[in-house]
């Protein structure tokens, strides 16, 4: 067991280490930590706090208490259970490191089981439940497990404090292995640091996102326009309300001490598919990149192995046809920009033109559960069939939601024109402009309909 | 620099829950017609009475000033009390803990819920635990904006003094109710809330009323032959007698509605209120008045 003296100039070891998977600017504070009155840390929380086991404890207790308050006493039941068979199995498998690898695949396959069963729903981002009682955030629990089993690296700690931490179940980031946290003492600047994030977090989920609902009665459109204002739309609400609860949760966990990447890292600049999938859902995007492309990329080639992963990430979002069509358009999609960049001059200008079409039609796929009416919908798109009623023209907004609807366009403009201010948020998170932002969101922030990834 | 900023940020966060949570509260849609349900049952306790209970529906769809005039009762001894709350109160649990509270003494109970229409698998997953105003236990913002509330744009329900709703502010923003496939577990766990109601009132007469949906013209075969499934677990339960009106009306005429599948305009309202009372006469009057 680490001590206090030995875990602080650890940390800060290790803080450099992450910084490809974080913001690229260490923890503040490590300095700071290393030159702190290590009694004071040890008084406190004594060897198991310096290891960053306490407060993360201490957050899980408070995580439990909370996700039983809200959703019953049942809510992580299974989770749990399933956690704790895990563990077992990994046991037993540690060793074989083929057995260990089925039971990674067989976890992260779970999910599309569950959804085929009807034990969890298909995501569709509309609906804020999504999981039984029982169930509640089995999907984020098991594809954490997963990648810890593939990697060797499951502990109970690890299964406890960093993968079935409630926080992640909430659509935060999911864990990953290779990363640690470590309680580094809460400094003002710790604290202003990762609020920063919190604040950001807070004016995506509570500010943005809401603000894009009433795009959501075109939904039922068939009308070109419609379809396409609508798809748009939702892609932006995604955005907002996923990467905002991603960050609430990201800048909770760093500030009791856990290992939490960043999820969404400005997803507009990108100027094609492949860039795009680099900054959007990024824990996620790492997960099935050491699950299926590592190692399938020798045996089947690029195109084969970027098929199943996103023919598994497909499946991990849902069992139905439309999430079959989302893996296969996205992968074509993907493909195609490889092939563009690689073999042609003027592949990045045509790769950059592809994009919003992917994003957005893939969106629309996304979105659409009834494969009839997604048929339809899509044959519209394609013949620009406009004959259909504009419902566009008979959407009302709040003055409120026009102003909010104008900052989030302003957020979009400021990633696709690559403003340096806007690298990691940063015009969001520092200065003064933060405290703008707080009093924004303390204004104009509403509940909305919960995350897009409910509760799975 | 670093301390004033954390010290102007958390003085913001607690303006903030002072604004929000201590002076002005809770506020909105659901909470002013459970203000308006309270209040006409301090005014006029509901003894031998007639309770519509169920959601918003029936808070556009039933005028009860009309059923009582057309069933004829003597409103001092025996009225129609609309106990129905928006959106069921979100969850059935908190809207019978609120009935319950209520001690109602009904002689017939007319369920009238949207419930009829989502016994589909969605309905077996449980969302977070909400308050009967549809707030979240634990959220730090409201249904309504902050701003919305501060300037007074919020626009609430108001009702007339037989509870019956008095301002229909009708917008064409909405669609057909979304149609999904008919699930057994859904229904076992509708009837289930269905005889707990009945539990509630013994000695009452409990009927059910499937109010009349928007439906999209497409699902219109869907939707008979959801409600065919339905009619049989009803059978298998005994409970099919208890519907007041079977087979349900489903409507592809959006002019019908106001502001969403299920809440009617004022003037289809009075006709329903109208039907209402002919199908309890038809089926339960005879019973209550002699």
């Amino acid at each position: 067991m680490l001590s206090a003296q030995t875990a602080i100039p650890h940390s800060t070891v290790v803080v450099a280490d992450r910084d490809a998977w974080t913001d690229g600017r260490g923890e503040p504070g490590a300095k700071d930590a290393a030159r702190t009155n290590v009694k004071r840390v040890q008084s406190l929380y004594g060897a198991l706090g310096a290891s960053g086991v306490a407060p993360r404890a201490l957050l899980f207790a408070a995580g439990t208490a909370v996700t039983s308050y809200v959703y019953g006493w049942q809510s992580m039941v299974c989770t749990c259970a399933a956690t704790g068979l895990s563990l077992c199995l990994y046991r037993s498998a540690k060793n074989r490191p083929i057995a260990r690898q089925c039971l990674a695949y067989l976890l992260f396959m779970l999910t599309p089981f569950l959804t085929s069963i009807n034990a969890i729903n298909t995501l569709t981002g509309l609906d804020p439940s999504g999981a039984h009682r029982y169930w509640f955030g089995i999907t984020f629990a098991t594809t954490g497990l997963a990648v810890f089993v593939y990697k060797g690296k499951l502990s109970p700690t690890a299964a406890l404090l960093d993968i079935v931490q409630p926080l992640r179940l909430y659509s935060g980031p999911l864990a990953l292995p290779g990363l640690s946290g470590h309680w580094v003492n809460a400094s003002v600047q710790r604290i202003l640091y990762y609020g920063g994030w919190l604040n950001l977090g807070l004016y995506f989920f509570f500010g943005l996102a809401p603000a894009f609902i009433p795009f959501f009665h075109l939904k039922h459109s068939l009308n070109c326009i419609d379809i396409l204002a609508f798809a748009t739309a939702y892609e932006l609400y995604v955005y907002f309300n996923f990467a905002g609860i991603s960050f609430i949760a990201f800048a909770i966990l760093r500030i009791f001490g856990g290992a939490a990447i960043l999820n969404f890292n400005t997803p507009f600049v990108a100027r094609n598919v492949i860039e795009y999938w680099q900054r959007w859902h990024i824990s996620l995007s790492i997960i099935c990149k050491t699950l299926f492309f590592g190692p399938l990329r020798a045996r089947v080639g690029i195109g084969g192995a970027v098929a199943v992963v996103f023919l598994a990430s497909a499946m991990w979002h849902g069992a139905t046809l439309n999430f079959l069509l989302w893996g296969c358009f996205h992968a074509a999609g993907w493909m195609l920009t490889y092939f563009l960049i690689r073999r042609h001059a003027w592949g990045r200008t045509a790769a950059f033109v592809i994009l919003p079409v992917v994003v957005i039609i893939g969106r629309l796929i996304f979105s659409e559960l009834d494969h009839n009416l997604l048929l339809r919908k899509l044959y519209a798109v394609i013949t620009m069939d406009v004959s259909g009623p504009l419902m566009l023209r008979e959407l009302t907004f709040s003055k409120p939601e026009l102003f909010l609807i104008g900052l989030a366009l302003a957020v979009i403009v400021g990633e696709v024109t690559r403003a340096r201010s806007f690298r990691r948020y940063r015009i969001y998170r520092t200065g003064w402009r933060s405290i703008v932002i707080l009093i924004l969101t303390a204004l104009l922030g509403a509940a909305g309909i919960g995350g897009v990834y409910g509760t799975r | 620099m670093a301390r004033a900023k954390l010290f102007a940020g958390a003085a913001i966060g607690l303006c903030y829950f002072l604004v929000s949570f201590i002076l002005l509260g809770h506020r909105n849609t659901a909470s002013s017609v459970i203000a308006a349900r309270e209040d006409i049952l301090k005014r006029s306790p509901c003894i031998n009475c007639i309770i519509i209970a169920g959601g918003s529906n029936s808070i556009y769809g039933i005028r009860t000033g009309i059923v009582e005039d057309r069933l004829g009762l003597d409103t001092r001894a025996q009225g129609v009390v609309n106990v129905a709350l928006w959106n069921e109160g979100f969850s059935f649990s908190s809207y019978f803990q609120w009935l319950s509270h209520l001690q109602l003494k009904p002689a017939v109970l007319i369920y009238s819920s949207a419930g009829f229409y989502s016994l589909n698998e969605s309905a077996l997953s449980d969302g977070p635990r909400q308050q009967l105003d549809g707030e979240s236990l634990l959220s730090i913002f409201s249904s309504t904006r902050l701003i919305t509330k501060l300037i007074g744009k919020d626009v609430l329900l108001r009702f007339d003094d037989h509870g019956d709703l008095a301002n229909y502010r009708c917008s064409a923003q909405f669609d057909p109710i979304e149609f999904k496939p008919f699930d057994r577990r859904a229904a076992d766990r509708f009837i289930k809330h269905i005889r707990a109601l009945g539990g509630l009132y013994r000695g009452s007469l409990v009927y059910l009323r499937i109010p009349p949906a928007y439906i999209s013209r497409n699902q219109r075969s869907d939707w008979i032959a959801y409600f065919g499934a339905l009619r049989k677990v009803f059978e298998e339960y005994k409970l099919a007698d208890q519907l007041l009106n079977f087979p349900p009306q489903i409507i592809v005429d959006k002019n019908k509605f106001c502001d969403s599948p299920l809440h009617v305009r004022r003037e289809f309202g009075e006709v329903l209120s109208f039907e209402l009372a002919h199908d309890i006469k038809a089926h339960v009057l005879h019973t209550i008045v002699p």
